[in-house]
């Protein structure tokens, strides 16, 4: 167990000493300036205060897509810049099994998407207590409830991203690939939406914030059900990844 | 059963690569020692560094076995591997980070190293003084020590390293052998080197196992290992005298030695005999007044050794 956390601390150090890591903490926080003087200035009343712009900084509608962008980004280098720099062979001739290095890798994205969610949320709402102040109370369950929602979503397609970026080896490959889906995510909805089957699709069931507002996608799904497809589709991805990693010859 | 059969840190048994209906390596076996320098050695495109990737694990075999301390890479990939130290192709590092985070890098992936041991590895190498700066500004030849160091941080039983001196000045090839043969003789690791340079490896190893085509050619002592020559061997001699007429008539009265070629110009004689009898041919010689200038022994070197074995065509 102590060998799996060295592995990850390793992790958190080819990420935390790059000089773009700093970056997205930076965006998150002008971020938060922003949508603090855009509140103030056009929605500030009673009703909406500093619960409304804690949910539009954080939930999906508002910058919470753009946290998810930001993950993916800082992301997608994870398991391919071993590869690139070549130091991917001096990773694998240590005595640990490669489903352990991948795991570390794994954990280490992890606690990432949570420490800047967590970053966010406090800096957010230190800048809203300071341009709004306590206007309208501080609801933190609500709060709370639309982080995670982010959370759940943000997960999803760094998982997507953390695919990509073990099989293709490439993370140019992997953000072209993955703002794609990101981008079509929406259409492809649209246009499945009147098939019955579509349920099944993972990106019919990435927003689980349809189900507080009552209005799913398709007749037939629930939270319970949505929950199950993302569950499954993410053991399936890291099923594959893990699967083509453990047997990749590295050349 | 070999005496020293204890002695085995790496055995490969019958190692076979296909990719597809090609075969990269074909039923390879040999034994690397304790305290021995092993050259692999072998054309390009031979299957050197396919070779050496099995042998840590980074590609898979089709057939066959690797086994490092009694350990199957196959079976007991993590205990095998914690023998190995090794340097694959180049080194390579997070070049954004100091030499020492990358060494710190690969202290946290092995239990029980120090930063005494990472400091001492680092003396060895001579690399003090670098640690604070970042890798990328490292010249190719630091970077070979980041990666020799590297390697040997965990104490291994053995070293490999895929074509230690690509790039390296003649006097960081110089430094490198002498690293090389040092940890050999004083740690008593085993190493295993690729290389395609002969004049390398004949200074280097004390063994060579020559591959080509992936098929296993031979295996020659090299250097102060190579057996020592008997009285009975032939040997190839060079004969320089003042006339080289008589001296060829007097050679004729010899069965046992045998005139290979005569060069009137050069006055020069090649002949190939025993210690004993070359004795008694100079003897004669000065019985019958034949100045003797010179007498040369003729060696092959590594070279002409390694064209004939693998038939020449395929200059390396």
């Amino acid at each position: 167990m102590y060998s799996f956390y060295q592995l990850t601390v390793n992790e958190g150090l080819k990420l935390m000493k790059k000089r773009s890591f700093f970056i997205p903490f930076l965006i998150m926080l002008l971020a938060s300036l922003v949508v603090a003087l855009v509140v103030k200035k056009f929605f500030y009343d009673a009703d909406f205060g500093i619960t409304g712009y804690m949910e539009m900084l954080i939930g999906l509608q508002g910058g919470g897509s753009f946290y998810t962008l930001l993950c993916m980004i800082c992301i997608a280098s994870i398991v391919s810049i071993e590869f690139r720099l070549g130091t991917i062979k001096m990773l694998l001739i240590r005595s640990h099994s490669r489903s352990k290095i991948l795991a570390s890798k794994y954990v280490a994205l992890l606690l990432y998407i949570a420490v800047l969610l967590i970053f966010t949320l406090i800096v957010g709402s230190i800048i809203g207590l300071l341009v709004l102040g306590l206007n309208g109370g501080l609801n933190v369950g609500d709060i709370l409830e639309a982080a995670g929602y982010t959370l759940v979503y943000t997960w999803v397609y760094v998982t997507i991203v953390f695919m990509l970026s073990a099989l293709t080896k490439s993370t140019g490959a992997t953000i072209g690939i993955v703002f794609l889906l990101n981008f079509f995510e929406g259409i492809i909805s649209m246009l499945l939406s009147r098939y019955d089957f579509a349920k099944y699709i993972l990106f019919l069931n990435l927003d689980l914030q349809m189900y507080q507002e009552g209005s799913p996608v398709i007749e037939g799904m629930s939270l319970g059900f949505s929950i199950a497809v993302i569950l499954v589709y993410m053991i399936a991805f890291l099923t594959l990844t893990f699967y083509v990693f453990k047997k990749r010859d590295v050349a | 059963m070999n005496l020293r059969d204890h002695d085995v840190v790496l055995r490969l048994e019958n190692v076979t690569k296909k990719i597809g209906k090609q075969v990269i390596v074909d039923g390879l076996s040999f034994d690397v020692r304790k305290g021995e320098v092993v050259g692999l050695l072998g054309p390009n495109g031979a299957g050197k560094t396919t070779t050496i990737r099995m042998i840590v694990g980074l590609i898979g075999m089709t057939s066959g076995d690797v086994i490092i301390q009694g350990k199957s890479i196959r079976s007991s990939f993590a205990e095998a591997i914690a023998h190995v130290g090794a340097i694959v192709e180049n080194p390579e590092f997070y070049s954004y980070m100091t030499g020492w985070d990358n060494l710190k890098q690969y202290q946290r992936m092995t239990a029980g190293i120090t930063e005494e041991r990472i400091k001492q590895v680092v003396d060895i190498v001579g690399l003090s003084e670098a640690m604070g700066k970042k890798v990328k500004s490292y010249s190719l030849g630091m970077r070979q020590r980041l990666g020799i160091a590297q390697a040997l941080l965990h104490s291994p039983k053995i070293l490999i390293l895929d074509e230690p001196t690509n790039g390296l000045d003649p006097a960081g090839i110089r430094e490198m052998r002498d690293y090389l043969k040092n940890i050999a003789q004083q740690e008593g690791i085993a190493v295993l080197v690729s290389s395609h340079l002969l004049s390398e490896m004949e200074l280097m190893c004390s063994r060579v196992v020559v591959i080509q085509q992936g098929k296993f050619v031979r295996e020659q002592l090299i250097g102060s290992a190579a057996p020592q020559n008997t009285m009975n061997d032939r040997h190839q001699l060079m004969i320089r005298v003042d006339n080289v007429q008589q001296a060829a008539s007097v050679l004729s009265s010899f069965e046992q030695i045998e005139l290979i070629q005569q060069n009137e110009a050069a006055k020069e004689l090649l002949v190939s005999c025993t210690d004993e009898w070359l004795a008694r041919l100079v003897q004669e010689l000065s019985k019958g007044q034949i100045a003797v200038y010179r007498i040369t022994e003729i060696k092959r070197s590594l070279e002409d050794e390694f064209l004939a074995w693998t038939g020449g065509n395929q200059i390396v």
